[in-house]
């Protein structure tokens, strides 16, 4: 069995992190999620790259603009000792 | 005991930064080793390490998709939940992609193979000891149709395929009698291919007896 890792990602003390939060089993809801992430964040680093690796652009920007970023990039066989819970609802995620 | 394959993770994200980390559990059993892959375009991968044990290097190269392609393992990692943490070079800000296979009864990583021109189907060829398995991972323009065949002509399940500006996609084989075999891999656009042999714990038999020490 394949379980999708939830992963937050946002800004802590001026510092990205990413945190899981939640597993997810149902394929479709991850879908769903990785769409927001690849139609809003995943776009934005896309069309400022060059900024962003040359140092012009910070990644804060994105985060202090739109907020925090959830992905459900993370697929694994085993989530025991993660202390994750399965998320259903994926209505705050999407 | 035979050579198992146990947990697996694969990790694809925007690192944003010089490094991150993601969570894998590595199973309980005697002789665990961990084999980590890293994919990360126009960057290199200068560390991983597991329950902040640092990995060894296996393979670090360079491909012609612009992009760092390494192995690492990791010999009796800790087991159960544990951080993955990729170190690169530089900031990234492409997707990176990164898998984890854990094992038992595995001594380590042996014969490794890559072939870096890109071409249809691609295919490379690994010398293997009994009982090894084969870890075939591909580098291409797309991934559409993506499969690996670990020899040839035998599909493996594609356990990863992850868009890293190109994409990236893999498997591996069960245990394989020795000898030379070719892995190939495709999609619908050229690709490159590099093969990672997971070699099984060799047993030593005891016989008992008598031993007659003389000084």
């Amino acid at each position: 069995m394949m379980y999708y890792i939830l992963n937050k990602t946002h800004i802590v003390n001026n510092e990205l992190v990413y945190e899981p939060v939640g597993y997810l089993t149902n394929m479709d809801n991850t879908l769903l999620i990785n769409y927001k992430y690849e139609t809003t964040y995943l776009l934005w680093v896309n069309n400022n790259k060059t900024d962003l690796e040359n140092g012009s652009l910070q990644i804060n920007n994105y985060f202090n603009s739109f907020g925090t970023v959830y992905d459900c990039n993370t697929e694994t066989t085993e989530i025991n000792g993660m202390s994750l819970s399965e998320i259903t609802d994926i209505t705050p995620y999407i | 005991m035979a050579l198992t394959k146990g947990n697996f993770t694969s990790d694809v994200r925007i690192p944003a930064a010089s490094s991150y980390s993601f969570s894998h559990n590595q199973n309980t059993g005697s002789n665990g080793c961990l084999i980590v892959i890293v994919a990360c375009p126009a960057v290199s991968t200068t560390g991983v390490s597991y329950g902040g044990q640092a990995m060894t290097n296996v393979r670090n190269n360079s491909t012609s998709y612009s992009t760092g392609w390494s192995v690492w393992r990791l010999l009796n990692p800790p087991t159960g939940a544990n951080t993955v943490l990729v170190t690169l070079n530089t900031a990234s800000f492409n997707s990176t992609s990164a898998v984890c296979y854990s094992f038992t009864d595995c001594s380590g990583v042996g014969n490794t193979n890559f072939n870096n021109t890109q071409a249809s189907n691609q295919t490379t060829s690994v010398t293997i000891s009994n009982n090894s398995m084969v870890i075939g991972a591909c580098i291409g323009g797309n991934s559409t149709s993506a499969f690996i065949e670990i020899p040839d002509n035998t599909l493996r399940t594609v356990d990863w395929n992850h868009n890293i500006n190109n994409f990236t996609w893999g498997g591996i084989s069960p245990s394989l009698s020795a000898g030379s075999i070719t892995i190939q891999g495709g999609a619908t656009a050229t690709n490159i291919i590099i093969a990672v042999e997971v070699t099984e714990v060799v047993t030593v038999n005891s016989t008992n007896g008598w031993f007659l020490i003389m000084n």
